[in-house]
């Protein structure tokens, strides 16, 4: 072969290459963007969509034109049904679950951000915890181009060009392809086509594993890996130039001037969490927190609180006291772990949020300015109950956490 | 604009190469070098504008000094030494100002403010060529002077951001072949091949095995106790990354410069399979230590005063050597430690002889050579990433265990394959929390490439590629991988092309751009 030839074969099979490469990605759509073509056994289970999540959901909000957003971190992923009927009747349709893992307040404050600047929605659920607003925790923007309201037209052609690229051409999402040619049974059926994670495959795995496993596995690496081992520098709410209510009050302004409907809501976490979270001496911070969300909420829209919502879901309520079984393959109703909720639990949300005829009424409290005392005095009442009948296991969740913590600190955690 | 992205690939390249092979045909080589060095400012200029007036003002000045070196009118000698001290002046104010102001703070308690200086992209690189070039001029061996040929010299994009180091008496005779032979496809064919394996290097190879290393040495400049593995982990995959980050910078600089029909200097040849310390610097950085030896080494007496004084020279020169890597004393250090290796070399093989009188013991230590070359090069690597010295001294406690040997609850058969090695391994959750399987897996990898793959410099061996890489290729010969110019070497560059522009989506820097 010639010099000649070889480069210009070179050239010609990396154009073949770089187009099919693109090609493919379009076609296959691993992350369920472009929506071509769906079909069985070829590419209709996005087996590869969870790890690029982050990346897709900017992406699938932009082409989704919804009126109803879900977006928070996993509870809401998990736990939180788009199909639910009175959602829908209150706040439209399409409905999408905008949710990601781990997902920080700022990140879900770009997410919305970007949802009011590229899309028309209309309604907006956001799930907060006790944990977006730590200071002490490190947050950051958006991981990859969102819009924004003060972007350029440069720097949305930029966006859209870098969005595409790595949508397109990267070699995570060529590999993601590969994978999802690959992998099309049923059990990689992980994500359904409105964003939320797919319960059937959820509650398989929590199965197999056993709930006192599963609730045990998620205990141990939150406390491990969310909450530092020294007391000082464990939980604040400001801590330099970093306000997280900030982020918080941002969220409310963006949708009152874009006359969005927004509720908040704070989980029905199972009581053995709550039990940790009073172990780790956060139970003030967190009765703070509530307190500040309310002022927050007041203080940006004052008297007229139309159009925003702050529920509680959290608390010793019966849900949340739903007996763990010790053994493998015994199901629980309402729960996947201390922190994750089951969708049957999300429906009775939702119901009560969007006032359905047959709502539990007394599940869930909307906290206001004038009923946010009475609330928690409620609250600790119920801890204290709960803890006289549960002595023995109130005594061994206390005991876990300090001896994570204690082995944490040992460990080389630094306090400063 | 680095070589690894998409606008100097997809964009500066092909405008670069299309331009320079045009004006050639229709307008001769010296304007088509008038175009490359065009193309040269425009890449510089991309980083910062500002600093073109400083590297065309460099230019001006070194190009008069040269040339009034060379034509011996007003005292030669002198001019040298104004022009080397001046040059070094520059890249003294520029490099190491504010590490002269911080030294001094430390030393005298005194309050003097850093200066913040911006150190201009390859001023360490091209300051040296200058300088070489002053010398060269002095001792009379430059043969033709053109201000257009000595800005390319000086700007040649290849070459300028990170080496190799050139003179300007091989560089120029390299141009001018093509005078002779013009620019044929063979340029256009083995360039682009050199260039996509390089690239492919960097931007797959180095970009990804460095997972680790930032987790590693970041938690290690915050004071965290990094366990005996992940130590090893984070700094085996650092030596990796350097190595691929630096071997990919050559071979993209050596292919992008047969582009133009140019042959640049061999600059990295398998170095981290040296057998000793001596042979490593060789093969690592190959133009940087010809030009310490050249022009430092040989200046401070060389070898010509006895034993003592040839280990003092080697050990002044390894020194300077380390801080031109960068302003700060872990550098110093690393320089000082390579050094006293280079020291320990020399010492041990005027002592044994290279084993002369008994062949088979030096067969049976061939191995154990290999092996503890490459375990000083990686401890010293310690100090050529940390951020300071306490970071460097914290790494190395890692590393010789005294942070823990840790490994995760359940790992019985390894805890007790381990603890036969007399390693005192303990169980923790904390275990590995920045090297997992998939990075140990990828080392595997990575160091299977390092020292059983052939080089680039073996594979085109038959195109001659590079200047002076005669010696080493006779001494480590090509064996079975050799490049042709046929269909599956197409195919193979196409694909390496291919993932490495599907990695070019998240690609690093050039670690040797920072020096």
């Amino acid at each position: 072969m010639q010099y000649r030839s070889y480069f210009i074969a070179v050239l010609f099979a990396l154009a073949v290459l770089v187009a099919g490469v693109v090609l493919t990605n379009w076609l296959v759509d691993p992350l369920d963007i472009y929506r071509v073509v769906r079909k069985d056994h070829v590419n209709r289970v996005k087996s590869a969509y969870i790890p690029y999540a982050r990346l897709a959901k900017p992406s699938q909000i932009e082409r989704g034109h919804y009126q109803r957003l879900a977006i928070g971190s996993s509870r809401m992923l998990m736990g939180i049904p788009v199909a639910n009927a009175a959602w829908a009747a209150a706040g439209g349709e399409p409905g999408f679950n905008a949710s990601i893992q781990g997902a920080d307040l700022r990140q879900i404050r770009d997410l919305f951000e970007h949802a009011v600047v590229t899309g028309n929605v209309k309604s907006v659920l956001i799930d907060v915890d006790l944990f977006m607003f730590n200071a002490w925790v490190p947050s950051g923007e958006y991981p990859y181009p969102v819009a924004t309201f003060s972007e350029t037209e440069q720097e949305r052609f930029v966006r859209e060009r870098d969005t595409a690229l790595s949508l397109l051409f990267s070699p995570g999402i060529t590999l993601a392809s590969i994978q999802t040619l690959r992998r099309q049974d049923e059990k990689y059926d992980k994500v359904m086509i409105d964003g939320t994670t797919n319960p059937e495959h959820e509650m398989q795995h929590v199965l197999e594993d056993g709930y006192e496993v599963r609730f045990r596995q998620f205990e141990d690496r939150m406390v491990r890996t969310g909450w530092s081992p020294c007391s000082d520098n464990r939980y604040v709410f400001i801590k330099g130039n970093v306000d997280k209510m900030q982020v918080f009050r941002d969220i409310l302004q963006i949708a009152k001037q874009h006359n969005v409907d927004v509720k908040f809501f704070i989980s029905p976490v199972h009581v053995r969490l709550l039990e940790m979270i009073h172990a780790a001496d956060l139970w003030d911070d967190y009765e703070l927190m509530k307190r500040k969300l309310v002022a927050e909420i007041a203080g940006v829209y004052g008297a007229d609180t139309q159009g925003v919502e702050l529920w509680d879901f959290s608390g010793y309520h019966h849900y949340a006291q739903e007996a763990v079984p010790q053994q493998p393959n015994v199901a629980m109703q309402w729960y996947l772990d201390s922190s994750h909720f089951s969708q049957a639990l999300g429906h009775k949300m939702l119901e009560r949020m969007f006032a359905a005829p047959d709502a539990e009424l007394s599940f869930g409290v909307q906290l206001r300015p004038d009923n946010i005392d009475a609330v928690l005095q409620m609250e600790r009442e119920q801890q204290v109950e709960w803890q006289a009948g549960n002595a023995e296991l109130s005594r061994d969740l206390h005991k876990r956490t300090a001896a994570i913590l204690k082995d944490k600190k040992i460990n080389g955690t630094v306090c400063k | 604009m680095i070589f690894s992205s998409y606008i100097f690939v997809l964009a500066f390249l092909p405008v670069a190469v299309l331009g320079y092979w045009l004006i050639h045909r229709w307008r001769g080589l010296e304007t088509a070098m008038v175009w490359l060095t065009l193309c040269s400012l425009f890449y510089y200029g991309w980083w910062n504008p500002i600093y073109l007036i400083l590297i065309c003002s460099l230019m001006l000045v070194n190009y008069g000094a040269g040339l009034l070196i060379y034509q011996r009118r007003f005292a030669p000698k002198l001019l040298m030494i104004a022009g080397v001290t001046f040059n070094l002046s520059v890249l003294g104010y520029f490099k190491y100002m504010d590490f002269f102001i911080a030294t001094t703070n430390d030393v005298a308690g005194t309050h003097f403010n850093l200066m913040h200086i911006v150190l201009p992209l390859g001023i360490s690189f091209f300051t040296f060529q200058k300088i070489a070039f002053l010398v060269d001029s002095y001792h009379r061996k430059i043969e033709h002077y053109s201000f257009v040929h000595y800005c390319l010299f000086v700007t040649f994009f290849p070459q300028l951001i990170a080496g190799p180091i050139v003179h300007y008496r091989e560089l120029m005779p390299e141009f001018l072949r093509i005078r002779q032979n013009g620019l044929t496809a063979r340029h256009l064919a083995v360039g682009l091949s050199i260039f996509a394996i390089g690239l492919f290097k960097k931007s797959v190879i180095a970009d990804n095995v460095s997972a680790p290393v930032g987790p590693v040495f970041n938690a290690m400049a915050q004071g965290v106790h990094i366990s005996f593995f992940e130590a090893w982990g984070g700094l085996l995959a650092y030596t990796a990354q350097l190595y691929f980050d630096f071997s990919g910078y050559s071979d993209m600089a050596i292919g992008l410069a047969m582009l133009f029909g140019v042959r640049l200097p061999l600059n990295f040849f398998s170095p981290y399979k040296s057998r000793n310390i001596l042979d490593f610097w060789q093969r690592w950085h190959i133009t940087l230590s010809r030009f310490l030896r050249e022009y430092l080494y040989f200046a401070l007496g060389g070898n010509r005063k006895g034993q003592f004084a040839r280990y003092r020279n080697l050990f002044l020169t390894m020194l300077i050597g380390g801080l031109w890597h960068g302003a700060a004393w872990n550098f110093v250090f690393w320089g000082g430690l390579h050094g006293a290796f280079l020291v320990v070399c020399h010492g041990w093989t005027a002592l044994v002889g290279g084993y002369k009188n008994c062949p088979r013991f030096g067969q049976f230590m061939k191995p154990v050579a290999y092996a503890i070359t490459f375990f000083c090069i990686a401890v010293s690597m310690t100090f050529f990433r940390a951020d300071s010295m306490p970071s460097a001294m914290l790494m190395i406690k890692g590393l010789c265990g005294l942070h823990g040997v840790y490994i995760f609850d359940g790992e019985n058969t390894f805890h007790h394959w381990l603890t036969l090695l007399g390693l005192p391994v303990e169980f923790s959750p904390y275990a590995i929390r920045y090297v997992d399987k998939d990075v140990l897996n990828n080392l595997i990898m990575v160091y299977i490439i390092i020292w059983f793959m052939p080089n680039n410099a073996q594979i085109f061996a038959a195109e001659h590629p590079a200047i002076s890489q005669g010696e080493l290729l006779r001494a480590n010969p090509a064996r079975r991988i050799k490049w042709q110019a046929n269909w599956r070497w197409a195919v193979c560059i196409a694909l390496m092309l291919l993932v490495s522009l599907l990695n070019l989506n998240n690609v690093s820097e050039f670690l040797y751009f920072r020096f």
